[in-house]
């Protein structure tokens, strides 16, 4: 278990390590970030000085080891659009996108998970067909389009709930099922095909043979086998889903960092984009580790071996 | 020998009767089928997409009162002819679609192959490679680098295709390994077959039923991504037509004239959902006891 | 308890099974069983793969998988019937009065829970005791399966176990709510020869100390002589031959049963790298009308009166067969192809 973890934490760094090479080529090789950052009628002087402030004109291996040594010291740069520090403006828009993200996930698993047991229970039903169906529909709707449904039918028609904005917690409803309904498809179907497979295996026929109630059977000793891949792909979904909430935040207005993001690539806020990129790479590298341990604590063949 | 070809024959013979009586194939074969009719030659009969005709802005469709056959769709803010450029986008997003998946199947299946294949070394650098790409945030790696390197159709397949390789690396993979120590392979290997000729000849065949499935589900995510790129503004570029770009276009008329996303809207939903239950009926043939 | 050692536990009468399948076809798995057990005895039921024996089994636990039909013309269990039982009667059976030991220990238990918290489980759903009490019981009833260490071995889990162990958990378990019937199927086959000697003792001893009846469902006549007082052969989903374990080994009736009993080599008797007695040609498919005797197609007396279907019919004492032709009524016809005998 030690060796696992040591190995499972070395590749983890390795990959954040590549992905901090790749985070900061992709804005640095294409084009002149001096002259994005100076914009359009920008004299070629103040293209300069900005090209010697920001070390542009150092060969680029220099550059990445200045820019890795100052990520490591905690030093994210600044924004030269918002005139702030990295840190504060990433420290002021990752909680929405957390919140988000995690709200989002919780729909999901609170829609696919039970879905899934009922369709894998029930197979070959009306309950299981109509699982599929919503799965079909869910994979089939893109999220900016689901989105502005929502938007349409709560927001605008009934008006329920706040369409833009993110003061209180009704704020997130809407984004929250948004983001999920995507995500959750892929664990329904999981947990369904989960579920199909351990109901005909043998220790659930022991569990049954020794006349155990019908829901510790399905939820204790069933379900308990089955839900272990969709922890893995859980923790993938909810790092696709902090990736992937650029629509959604634009679509709501939720300052997070989705849309941060989306206004620094329009603003070549490079150094806010590098650091963005670096930290929901660094998120999605540590949930995978933490579906792992949660992977081991589910299952002591994992955990004891 | 007629032996083995019946051995050999009956099986795809199966997948093939059990495929046309899928319901899902039907609908989604046939949806795909339309809209690719539409794209190859509905130009021919429709509007100029592009031009603009500012007396006739906003005209309502012909279920409308105020429509007309005119423009049957009814149009834009611009005055466009709202069909024309909805069968624009239809070729846009079939392009993308189907060109993407040749860059990412090429990529992910040489990658799988390889690594299902040679094993060691090889598998762990290309499983490592597969990690790093999952790592990278897709909606956001591309926007950054059609922000950086300029908007074209060429730039979207190109870094489409660079981003959606990893299920199609995987799927291969693990297909491959089983293959690799499969007795026809070994005895191929013994009878001294090249490397390049084992793995054309005798394991792609083989796994072409798991990678036309996966290649169904990535032409709808590439699809999904193109849109929700030109929703956001880095995808097509006007004047081109893209569905997801018309949503945009046409997000703040929401409240008024909600015909407007919900035209392109539809579009989108059909042609995914098309090729998603196309997929669906494809994995049931290819593996029927459907594991996830 | 002593006036009740002569009723019969189980009995059984034209058990059919039937499991329509996707196709619109269906199967007929098990088509005719007849059997009975009393307290403290034990009745094996031997027979090939796919004879339908563990159907047989799971059918009177009330196990039969959907979409599967069980009918019978009498099942019941301790005098209480059994058919369209509901769920929740059946869960009391389950458990306290009849328990069950499976084929593989290495998957029969759930891997996800201690060894512990599984025996406990059971415990506490049908003796209503606490969780130290259950425990108690728990470490006790280990060592009386003969596990060494047995409060250890509460915190482990399965995969840490060998398959021996495992078996013998699943003894204590099956022991746990002291159920009158245990049926063991398969118990030993998935374990190597000492350890089988070894788990079919315990179950011999365990029954000798409580008077629990035992279903021994297996395909090793080997097994079957050691350890079952009534005997009762299948073939293709039916009972052929029952009767005294040692008067059925000894003196087939059914060809059925004398062709297995010629597949077995006896040490000193059968020579070295000699062919054994084989029964030529296939089990016939589980489906369609019962037209004639379903073991006709292979059997070397068969004649045409045996195009019928043959009740199992009572003989004397307590034997009943499947054939209108026994064994003792054509001693002079040539019997399976004595490959076995070739001297070298």
């Amino acid at each position: 278990m030690l060796r696992f973890l040591a190995r499972r934490l070395l590749v983890t760094l390795l990959v954040i390590a590549c992905t901090s090479v790749l985070a900061f080529s992709l804005v640095h090789l294409s084009g002149d970030p001096a002259a994005a950052m100076a914009g359009e009628g920008a004299s070629p002087a103040d293209v300069e000085s900005i090209r010697r402030l920001y070390g542009f004109d150092q060969p680029i291996h220099t550059q990445y080891f200045a820019w890795l040594g100052k990520i490591l010291s905690g030093e994210f740069g600044r924004s030269f659009y918002l005139r702030q520090p990295v840190v504060t403006v990433l420290a002021e828009h990752a909680p929405v996108t957390a919140k988000l993200g995690l709200s989002a996930l919780a729909f999901a698993l609170l829609l696919s998970i039970p879905l899934g047991i009922l369709a894998g229970l029930y197979r070959d039903t009306v309950i299981d067909r109509f699982a599929l169906g919503l799965a079909v529909a869910g994979q089939a709707l893109p999220s900016f389009l689901f989105a502005l449904l929502l938007v349409y039918i709560f927001g605008v028609q009934l008006r329920w709930l706040p369409i833009s904005g993110s003061t209180t917690w009704l704020h997130f409803v809407l984004p929250s099922v948004t983001l999920g309904y995507y995500a959750a498809p892929a664990l329904m179907r999981l947990t369904r095909s989960g579920m199909i497979d351990v109901l005909q295996s043998d220790h659930v026929r022991t569990a049954r043979a020794y006349g155990l109630p019908a829901w510790r059977v399905v939820l204790l000793h069933a379900l308990r086998s089955a839900i272990i891949p969709v922890v893995s792909l859980a923790a993938v979904q909810l790092g696709f889903m902090l990736g992937g909430s650029i629509v959604v935040e634009t679509v709501f207005s939720l300052k997070g960092l989705g849309l941060l993001a989306w206004q620094s690539i329009q603003r070549s806020d490079i150094e806010v984009i590098q650091s963005i990129l670096l930290v929901i790479a660094l998120i999605y590298a540590l949930l995978t580790l933490l579906a792992d341990l949660l992977n081991a604590l589910i299952d002591p063949r994992i955990r004891i071996s | 020998m007629t032996a083995a070809t019946l051995t050999a024959m009956s099986p795809r013979r199966l997948a093939l009767h059990r495929l046309l009586r899928h319901g899902s194939f039907w609908f989604g074969g046939g949806a795909i089928l339309l809209i690719l009719l539409v794209a190859l030659v509905g130009p021919l009969f429709t509007l100029d997409p592009v031009a603009q005709n500012l007396s006739a802005r906003l005209v309502p469709p012909v279920w409308d009162v105020r429509g007309s056959w005119a423009h049957p769709l009814g149009t834009d803010q611009l005055g466009r002819d709202l069909l024309a450029r909805l069968v624009d986008g239809a070729r846009v997003s079939m392009f993308i679609g189907l060109a993407t998946v040749l860059v990412s199947g090429l990529i992910g299946t040489a990658m799988g192959m390889a690594a299902g294949y040679f094993g060691g070394r090889v598998d762990l650098v290309i499983n490592f490679l597969i990690t790093i790409r999952l790592t990278l945030p897709v909606v956001l790696v591309a926007l950054v680098v059609v922000a950086v390197v300029g908007s074209s159709l060429t730039v979207l397949v190109v870094v489409i295709g660079l981003l959606l390789w990893d299920r199609f690396a995987v799927v291969t993979r693990s297909a491959t390994q089983r293959l690799a120590h499969s007795d026809f392979v070994i005895s191929a290997r013994a009878i001294g077959s090249s490397t390049p000729r084992i793995l054309l000849v005798e394991i792609l065949p083989n796994i072409v039923g798991p990678l036309i499935v996966v290649a169904t589900v990535e032409v709808a995510h590439a699809v999904l991504l193109e849109a929700a790129l030109s929703f956001l503004g880095l995808g097509v570029k006007p004047p081109l037509a893209s569905w997801g770009l018309m949503v945009a276009e046409s997000k703040n008329q929401l409240l008024f004239r909600p015909w407007l996303i919900a035209i392109p809207g539809v579009a989108l939903v059909t042609l995914v959902l098309a090729i998603n239950l196309l997929g669906d009926a494809l994995r049931d043939v290819v593996a029927p006891e459907g594991r996830a | 308890m002593s006036t009740l050692t002569d009723s019969a536990l189980i009995e059984l009468d034209d058990l059919k099974i039937t499991i329509p399948t996707a196709q619109g076809r269906v199967l007929q798995p098990v088509r005719g069983i007849a059997l009975s057990v009393k307290r403290g005895e034990t009745l094996a039921i031997v027979g090939e793969s796919g004879c339908g024996k563990s159907l047989t089994a799971l059918s009177l636990m009330g196990l039969v998988p959907k979409p599967g039909r069980v009918d019978a013309a009498r099942l019941s269990f301790d005098g209480q019937p059994l058919i369209g039982l509901r769920e929740a009667e059946w869960r009391k059976l389950r458990g306290p009065r009849i328990a069950m030991i499976f084929q593989d220990p290495m998957t029969s238990l759930d891997p996800c829970y201690t060894i512990g918290s599984q025996m406990t489980e059971v415990m506490r759903t049908h003796l209503g005791i606490g969780r130290t009490q259950a425990r108690e019981r728990a470490v006790s009833l280990l060592a009386r399966v003969g596990i060494p260490s047995p409060a250890a071995r509460l915190e482990q889990y399965p995969h840490q176990l060998s398959g021996g162990l495992r078996q013998r958990v699943m003894i204590a378990m099956a022991l746990s709510c002291e159920p009158d019937l245990i049926i063991a199927d398969e118990p030993t086959t998935a374990l190597d020869v000492t350890t089988q000697a070894q788990i079919l003792g315990l179950l011999a001893q365990l029954q000798d100390e409580t008077g629990v009846g035992i279903i021994l469902i297996t395909h090793d006549l080997g097994v079957v002589a050691t350890m079952a007082h009534r005997v009762a052969v299948m073939y293709a989903g039916q009972v052929v031959e029952t009767g005294d374990t040692a008067e059925v080994l000894t003196a087939p009736a059914h060809p059925y049963t004398e062709g297995l009993l010629q597949a077995i080599p006896t040490p000193g008797r059968t020579a070295r790298g000699a062919l054994l007695g084989s029964i030529a040609g296939i089990v016939p498919p589980p489906t369609g009308e019962v037209k004639a005797c379903l073991f006709m197609e292979r059997c070397p007396y068969a004649r045409p009166v045996c195009a019928a279907p043959v009740p199992l019919l009572p003989q004397d004492g307590d034997r009943a067969l499947r054939c209108i032709r026994p064994v003792a009524e054509r001693v002079d016809e040539p019997g399976f192809e004595e490959q076995g005998e070739v001297v070298s």
